[in-house]
């Protein structure tokens, strides 16, 4: 679907087979070797400290309504599964988290995270484990993390599961839809420092992640491996206000990429034909996906703050990369003001991918001459297909959604939302099965999340 | 005489009664009851100001203020007395906390204080946990192994 995302290659959409679990031995190594030096951990340095075993999860139950009923299909998250609005349903929010912890002494801490939720078809079995780690502390300032755990991208990156964390039905598609990565095997470094009466965080991470992200028109699903992604938070927060800035780089290269690279090396032929009008419109497609390896770049702002009984927030991020259609500005900002138990919000929500669409080519009567009518067709075909990609997978919407949440009791919320959705021409990418014409729809959802 | 004394006395009594049940009644109110944070005896930590216990109860700080490692520990999940002493602390309900607790530790950051099963063994387990800090909602005996190091008034 969208070239513009690193995870997304451009052509063809199909890859190699992904080996399922093949992660798994490296993670339950990483773990055993670290229980293993667990023992030696200095607890005799916090005499009496009582080792802290919790099963704790969190789950939604959601219901959405889309309309009008039509062929595109509403998607919270780019890893879902294609479907079309033409009913009532409940895979869009719904989802279960397990998590097991062990905090042995205040130095030391295991964490094991499983979220059972819908997802691609062809998405491995190891992509619902969320969290695998370890992380010592050998300083209440430092910690260090190493295994599984998640790019820490934005603000709400870590819990975009947990609907009990925040007011909305789901943080804001426009912003948070695109991010494929979910998981990142690796480890990170963090520091706290006191500053006045806030505290700064800084946080430098790295590893590598692979996704699956579900086909958007039966087009089978999209498989990419990620590696490196390196980057760096810097947080600062005071009396319940935060902002935290990111910057990173992830570079990804589709399962299949000998069929990429054939795409680019045609492209590139063909932009060096005698043929201008051919030539330089071959040269933008081929710009807009690499040979190899998506190098693509983000940084992001965002600030909250929690001013009883209003939370205010918002997010704005920049991602550019070695192609051209990995430009794009994401941003949101949310209202919410609680009324005891009930809590009323809006939101706004734009996403924009910055290159313009594609033209469709045509140049199988100009080529005709040049290489035969069957060369000709499929280099038009090739060119089609990389254009049709592109413009299907291009954002360009933008939402407003009001709503509310009731805290039945500290471990229920209630929630209803409303949200209307425009998506301009060629800018319908967050949806399934969208088509090259503006969209305007109205998602209604209902939901109840819980913790325990 | 003696049946004036005798009405007096019975009257007293009554005026007794009456004021051990408004006693009883105000007991019984939590928003009234005010929270004794305590370290043990044993404790490098003498007293600590509200914003250094919401840092540790908030999980952004691991630390007492002379940088030692501080293991906070939490009354059950829905203890009316948990409830007290957030909203003593913090100003918030339950469902806020958790809410806030829960963007925490599903988030992989850091695990809420450790819940005990009662008052009880909170003072038990902070009495012989040099490290520890906890929360009582009646004032700990002076011989008890204890050190109030702040006393949250009732929210309003």
């Amino acid at each position: 679907m969208t070239p513009r995302t690193p995870l997304r290659p451009a052509s063809p959409r199909r890859d190699a087979v992904f080996v399922p679990g093949r992660r798994v031995p490296w993670l339950a190594a990483l773990c055993a070797g670290l229980i293993s030096i667990a023992p030696a951990a200095p607890a005799q340095d916090v005499p009496g400290a009582a080792s802290d075993w919790r099963l704790n999860g969190f789950g939604t139950l959601g219901l959405v309504d889309v309309l009008p009923h039509d062929s595109w299909g509403f998607r919270r998250e780019i890893d879902q599964t294609a479907h079309h609005d033409e009913r009532v349903r409940a895979d869009v929010d719904s989802r279960l988290g397990l998590q097991a912890s062990w905090r042995p002494d205040p130095r030391l801490e295991f964490v094991g995270q499983l979220v059972l939720k819908p997802r691609a078809r062809e998405a491995a079995g190891d992509e619902s484990l969320a969290w695998a780690f370890a992380a010592w502390r050998p300083t209440p300032e430092w910690e260090i993390r190493v295994g599984r755990t998640s790019p820490d991208l934005f603000l709400l990156a870590d819990v975009r599961n947990v609907g009990f964390a925040y007011p909305w039905m789901r943080p804001s598609v426009d912003f948070y839809g695109w991010m494929p990565a979910s998981t990142l095997d690796g480890a990170d470094i963090s520091r706290q420092w006191r500053l006045g009466d806030g505290r700064v965080r800084a946080k430098v991470f790295g590893g590598r992640t692979s996704v699956t992200l579900g086909s958007t028109h039966d087009d089978g699903d999209t498989h990419g491996n990620v590696d490196p992604l390196l980057g760096a938070t810097l947080a600062f927060d005071a009396d319940g206000f935060t902002v935290k800035a990111t910057v990173a780089e992830a570079r990804t290269r589709a399962r299949d990429t000998a069929a990429v690279a054939q795409s680019w090396n045609a492209l590139d032929a063909l932009a060096h034909l005698p043929v201008p009008a051919v030539a330089t419109q071959a040269a933008v497609l081929r710009d807009s996906f690499p040979q190899d390896v998506f190098v693509t770049r983000y940084a992001a702002l965002g600030a909250s703050w929690d001013l009883a009984p209003w939370q205010l927030q918002a997010e704005l991020s920049r991602i550019t990369g070695n192609f051209s259609s990995s430009q794009a500005w994401y941003g949101y900002a949310s209202a919410a003001r609680r009324f005891d138990d009930v809590t009323l919000f809006a939101m706004i929500g734009r996403a924009r991918t910055s290159r313009a669409p594609l033209p469709d080519p045509q140049w199988a009567a100009t080529l005709a001459p040049v290489m035969g009518p069957a060369l000709a067709a499929g280099a038009q075909g090739l060119g089609q297909g990389i254009a049709s990609s592109f413009n299907l997978g291009r954002e360009n919407q933008g939402s407003v959604s009001v709503g509310g949440r009731w805290d039945v009791n500290a471990q229920i919320a209630l929630k209803m939302q409303i949200d209307v959705v425009r998506s301009a021409a060629f800018g319908g990418g967050m949806w399934a099965y969208d088509t090259p014409a503006a969209h305007h729809a109205s998602v209604i959802s209902a939901g109840m999340d819980f913790v325990f | 005489m003696a049946a004036a004394v005798r009405l007096l006395s019975r009257r007293r009594r009554g005026l007794l009664a009456s004021l051990a049940a408004l006693c009883l009644c105000a007991a019984a109110l939590p928003a009234r009851a005010d929270v004794w944070v305590v370290v043990p005896v044993s404790s490098s930590v003498k007293a600590m100001s509200q914003k250094e216990l919401v840092d540790l109860y908030m999980g952004r700080s691991r630390a007492f203020p002379d940088g030692t490692f501080a293991l906070p520990f939490d009354l059950p999940r829905d203890d009316p007395g948990r409830a007290a002493f957030y909203k003593a602390l913090t100003g918030m309900d339950l469902a806020q906390i958790n809410s806030y607790w829960s963007r925490l530790m599903f988030s992989g950051q850091t695990l809420p204080p450790q819940p005990l099963p009662g008052e009880a063994a909170m003072a038990d387990l902070v009495k012989r946990n040099p490290s520890a800090v906890g929360y009582l909602l009646q004032e700990p005996a002076a011989d008890k192994g204890l050190r109030v190091v702040l006393v949250l008034k009732s929210a309003k």
